[in-house]
């Protein structure tokens, strides 16, 4: 089982305006948070500061201007990777619909709430 | 997964920041005592009891009696911990697109 968390949303401007506001680095603090920073390659390091001071690093799976940005990311190294997938698409004249998924291929077994009822079903 | 009453009440108790954060406290440290949990946040015990009831009410978490204490621990329901992620995840992202769309509408 994979868990999975959608949105979509309209946004007021073309695609690539779009993917500037989501990836130029000044940017970045306004919807991602504090002292965001990505790096767009294949592999990239991510990392930033949630708005409770927690510190999230990750990495770039694929950046492809301006259509989909995809990257991994872990609120520290005993917390499970989630996996983010943002994809922007015209809507119409002057707007895009942007869909993100957040999921997590990786869900430990060991939680206490899953226990045995998951292991049985693996 | 399809919407039920039971499902609808679950969301609705996890829509608040505090009881999200109570059964992620729950989930990590196991059963614990209204008092203990108010000293993990920011409210009092009696905000914690009032937000423990209603996460008991939508079947989230249970309280058993030893004593003079009353612990609570989540319910060993399969879902519950996903349906806890989905709901604080899913928040999280309102809140980014929100700023999105204002950081986009700010720049006409």
């Amino acid at each position: 089982m994979s868990d999975e968390v959608t949105r979509e949303t309209v946004l007021p401007a073309e695609p690539a305006e779009v993917w500037r506001s989501l990836t130029d680095p000044e940017r970045l603090a306004v919807w991602l948070g504090a002292d965001a920073e990505i790096d767009l390659r294949p592999g990239g390091d991510l990392e930033m500061r949630t708005g409770d001071g927690e510190t999230r690093t990750g990495w770039v799976e694929e950046a492809q201007a301006p259509s989909r940005l995809c990257f991994w990311w872990s609120a520290g190294a005993e917390v499970e990777s989630t996996r983010v997938e943002l994809e922007l698409e015209q809507a119409e004249e002057g707007a895009t619909r942007l869909r993100v998924t957040e999921s997590r291929p990786l869900a430990r077994l060991e939680v206490p709430a899953r226990g045995p009822q998951m292991l049985a079903a693996r | 997964m399809a919407s039920t009453a039971a499902q609808d009440a679950v969301f609705a108790a996890l829509s608040d920041p505090t009881r999200r954060r109570l059964m992620t406290l729950l989930g990590e440290g196991g059963a614990a005592t209204p008092t203990a949990l108010a000293h993990e946040l920011p409210v009092t015990r009696q905000a914690v009891a009032k937000h423990l009831a209603i996460l008991t009410a939508a079947g989230l978490v249970e309280s058993s009696r030893s004593g003079r204490e009353v612990r609570y621990r989540l319910t060993p329901a399969p879902l519950s911990e996903a349906v806890v992620w989905m709901a604080d995840v899913g928040a999280q992202w309102d809140e980014r697109l929100a700023a999105l769309g204002r950081d986009l509408d700010g720049a006409r």
